[in-house]
């Protein structure tokens, strides 16, 4: 909550991601991260983050870039920016949602929780089960009755595509 | 995968020594999913549908954990609700009974399955707030003065604009105090529906007997609560079984017609653990809280000091302020005891019959200790008039700065402000300033007057050398300019709109000829800006 900023403006931020890489970055840019922004209102102009990797911190970095300088008129830019930023593999947007996460930046969580609802969204449970190499450790049984007390939810048709 | 090596990032529960040879069932069924956090998994859910939801707890057994928990129902119950709400027991069934799924006749829906090898300190924990015990907060040791008796003018003297304070004895008189439990008002109002508390595109609403009997049954963490403005529509002898106190009676915004006015009375009622989580009255107004049964742990915050654990968002296209808060429970468990002595807030536990002030711009956030009947009215009068004003003005800085301070403000603005400080040296504002600053020191919860604890309150209100201040002076630096009343964007969260604020300006011109001072003053903030 606090705050010993001085007013010099640009002021810089170093972020140094878990695999040791520095990265300098406009203040303003980095505090729309709470935890970069609770680091900065304590002094800290050099922020270790441990539980984020370089290739997720690299796009990350992009995100806070792109939407800190968010005005009237470039709404359809940033638009397209996300959508762009989303269309990546499953992987990527573990890394990224977990990055997002730790970093608490709601905006950006909001849109990855909801991109990849979206790709699980009309799924059926045996391509759910492929697309991301879940063993199903029901017994038949277990199964069985699962699926029975679900019933309604498995009418009408499903997206069995694997990506 | 890098991420994989990392054990942080997967945030698996942390097991003993004992346990490390117990069997876990979640990588395998989780598959690639495994490397996110429980807790991120059970956010992902909440952006799905019932339909899709049922379907993936088909998948395997951690999946199926996840996709029945309780609060992942009540979401997306809540998400789908658009009528007079039933609560049938869990909020599965009740969001099944919303879908018009039947499920009465299906045994296999009946009884939860059971899987072993699945530990989850997210979920635990989850669990835990939902069940612990509050009774660590049901003794006052807070630090809100009490008072009894307390005269009109010692109110506007002492504590109106400045702080809050507990009154006592104003309901001696009420009806409501006997009547106002939830035994009589089931009698009485069994059938009538009221508002719940929850922000959904639908507002919600539940008969009042069937609001009491989801009250008994369920556990939830952020129980749903009656909160609702029309309680004197829907039950207008309601109105009678109170009398608004001498000391709050004035009230600038009921000249206003009936439909013009803001909503301003709502009747409060909720369990153990409810409560409304961090937040400022909106548009600045002051409150009066009244408990007629139950305790009610308070919190509060004088303006511009957002409470840790609280995220305040400024709208850049009108200046908007939107709040992110934990709910008040997870506050007060988790938030709350990490708190240095000096970060502390002022805090008190409200009992039956007592009254407590909010002052305009207060950060506040309230926690049931158990079932609480309450009522609540906002009001602007001759203290807050002026900052009620500002805040319907439109520009981009001065909302945040009011709610969150100077912290609202990028390092251009604060030199602005810096310059026009200096330039306003000699002038009486600044002393005005620095009085008000003294004034919210005093405020500090005791034990605060030691070195140590005045630096840290001083952090929090010195800024590069400018000093936040709750004076309308000094808030109104942060209006801009070139915005004008007639043709800027209305801010959607103004409680009346832009042509209803002339009107009310011009009724109190007429009506209350002794404050046309204020009005031409706030007549300058507001409309000419």
């Amino acid at each position: 909550m606090a705050s010993t900023t001085e007013t010099k403006q640009k002021k810089m931020l170093i972020l140094k991601s878990a695999d040791n890489d520095e990265f300098e970055i406009e203040e303003s840019v980095g505090v729309q991260s709470e935890t970069i922004k609770n680091l900065v209102e304590d002094g800290f102009t050099f922020v270790p983050l441990p539980n984020v990797y370089t290739k997720a911190l690299i796009k990350i970095i992009d995100y806070l870039k792109k939407h800190a300088n968010k005005t009237d008129s470039n709404d359809e830019e940033i638009k397209t920016f996300d959508k762009d930023f989303v269309n990546t593999t499953f992987d990527d947007l573990f890394e990224l949602v977990s990055a997002a996460n730790y970093l608490h930046i709601s905006c950006l969580m909001n849109m990855l929780c909801q991109t990849i609802a979206d790709r699980i969204k009309d799924k059926s449970p045996e391509a759910v089960r492929k697309i991301f190499h879940i063993n199903c450790d029901y017994t038949p049984e277990e199964e069985a009755k699962i699926r029975k007390a679900n019933a309604q939810a498995f009418e009408g048709q499903f997206d069995e595509s694997l990506d | 995968m890098e991420v994989e090596e990392n054990p942080q990032l997967q945030m698996r529960p942390e097991s003993s020594p004992m346990e490390v040879e117990q069997f876990d069932r979640r990588p395998a069924a989780l598959g690639d999913l495994r490397i996110l956090p429980d807790e991120i998994l059970c956010s992902i859910l909440t952006y799905l549908t019932p339909r899709d939801v049922a379907r993936l707890s088909c998948v395997s057994s951690v999946m199926y954990i996840l996709c029945n928990e309780e609060p992942l129902w009540m979401s997306l119950c809540i998400d789908i609700a658009d009528r007079q709400l039933q609560y049938k027991g869990s909020w599965k069934r009740t969001a099944l009974d919303q879908l018009n799924v039947s499920f009465e006749n299906n045994e296999s829906f009946q009884k939860l399955l059971h899987f072993d090898g699945f530990n989850s300190m997210f979920l635990y924990r989850r669990l835990y707030r939902c069940y612990t015990s509050l009774n660590g907060f049901y003794y006052d040791t807070g630090n809100v003065e009490r008072t009894k008796n307390l005269s009109v003018e010692e109110f506007r003297d002492k504590y109106d604009g400045q702080k809050p304070v507990l009154i006592g004895g104003l309901t001696d008189t009420w009806p409501a105090r006997t009547t106002w439990t939830t035994e009589e008002l089931l009698k009485n109002y069994g059938d009538t529906a009221f508002k719940l508390s929850q922000r959904s595109r639908y507002k919600i609403r539940m008969k009042l007997k069937d609001y009491l009997s989801y009250m008994k049954v369920q556990h939830d963490e952020d129980p749903l609560y009656i909160f609702d403005e029309k309680f004197g529509e829907a039950a207008p002898e309601l109105l009678k079984d109170y009398i608004v106190p001498d000391m709050f009676k004035e009230d600038f915004f009921d000249v206003l017609d009936k439909d013009q006015r803001p909503p301003f009375r709502w009747l409060i009622m909720g369990p153990e653990r409810s409560g409304a989580s961090w937040h400022v009255d909106p548009g600045l107004t002051s409150a009066w809280n009244t408990l007629l049964c139950g305790r009610k742990r308070w919190a509060l915050y004088p303006p511009g000091r957002v409470p840790l654990g609280v995220t305040v968002h400024v709208n850049e296209e009108d200046g908007d302020v939107n709040i992110d808060s934990p709910s008040s429970l997870q506050w007060w468990l988790d938030f709350y005891p990490l708190l240095a002595e000096e970060d502390k807030p002022i805090e008190c536990t409200q009992l039956p019959g007592e009254t407590i002030f909010v002052p305009s711009g207060w950060w506040h956030c309230v926690l049931n200790l158990e079932t609480t009947v309450a009522v609540t009215q906002n009001f602007v009068n001759a203290k807050n008039f002026e900052f009620v004003c500002l805040d319907m003005a439109p520009g981009y800085r001065h909302k945040g700065v009011c709610r969150a301070g100077l912290l609202a403000l990028d390092d251009i603005s604060i030199e602005d402000v810096r310059k026009n400080m200096l330039s306003l040296e000699s002038g009486s504002s600044c002393s005005d300033l620095s009085r008000k600053d003294k004034r919210i020191r005093v405020d500090q919860p005791k034990g605060s007057e030691k070195g140590s604890t005045v630096d840290g309150v001083s952090k929090c209100i010195y800024l590069s050398e400018v000093e936040f201040s709750y004076e309308i002076n000094f808030l109104a630096m942060f209006l801009d300019k070139e915005q004008d009343h007639y043709t800027s964007l209305w801010s959607s969260s103004n409680s009346i709109g832009q042509r209803e604020m002339r009107e009310w300006l011009s009724k109190l011109w007429v009506g209350k000829p002794e404050i046309r001072d204020l009005i031409w003053k706030v007549f300058i903030y507001s409309l000419l800006c």
